[in-house]
């Protein structure tokens, strides 16, 4: 299949916000779509932490690199600094709240099948994605005035 | 839900501060009572599937009072 390119191609291809480009593109391989649901399931995590869940042997974490700079680039995912108990590294990786937001959009378009298939589940998966961002808000207000 | 609005409040905070940074023993202690005055038999369970629970018991909360307001 040959790639056209052409002036209205361009024109229509340039309605899709640039953020939204990066992101797409971003989300566009296996590996990134793992780092990306890895870092959903257990929130922050260390480059090291990343590499053990995924099973990824440390000969090749050039790759990994490589494929976390690309979902930072897409706004998806955000490196920070923090220390944390019994852990080594002080670098860690996480979901930017655009990175959720993307996601719950693109969820939200598969949730009245889902619904209807496993209600239970469906609606426990969706409590605990709204319970996390309220007792995240809760103790970053709470914080914040203290 | 068995829980008063300042003891779901407080809840909420032991979440976030568990997801955002660690809980101290005597936090630990306060949350675990806190899910437990909710479902007793939750009490036993391990830290992580206690936050969870908890976690799942904040958002259905907030779910249920965003549709009671509809």
């Amino acid at each position: 299949m040959g790639t056209y390119t052409s002036t209205k191609i361009k024109e229509y291809a340039d309605e899709l916000p640039s953020e939204l480009k990066r992101a797409v593109e971003a989300l566009n391989d296996d590996l990134r779509q793992a780092i990306f649901f890895v870092l959903l399931k257990n929130g922050e995590l260390s480059f090291t932490q990343i590499m053990t869940e995924l099973e990824i042997p440390r000969k090749d974490s050039s790759i990994l690199s490589h494929h976390l700079k690309i979902l930072e680039k897409g706004a998806l995912i955000k490196n920070k600094y923090a220390k944390k108990e019994g852990v080594d590294s002080h670098s860690f990786y996480d979901l930017t709240d655009f990175g959720e937001d993307l996601l719950d959009g693109l969820m939200d378009t598969l949730a009245i099948p889902r619904l209807v298939e496993e209600p239970v589940e469906s609606l426990k998966r969706v409590a605990l994605k709204v319970g996390i961002k309220q007792s995240e808000k809760v103790f970053k207000e709470a914080t914040k005035c203290t | 839900m068995y829980l008063t609005p300042q003891e779901v409040e407080r809840m909420e905070y032991l979440l976030g501060k568990s997801r955002l940074n660690h809980l101290t023993n005597n936090e630990e202690y306060a949350l675990r009572d806190l899910i437990a005055k909710e479902n007793p038999s939750a009490k036993d369970n391990s830290l992580d599937e206690l936050i969870k629970f908890g976690l799942i018991l904040v958002g259905l909360y907030i779910l249920s009072k965003a549709l009671s307001k509809k």
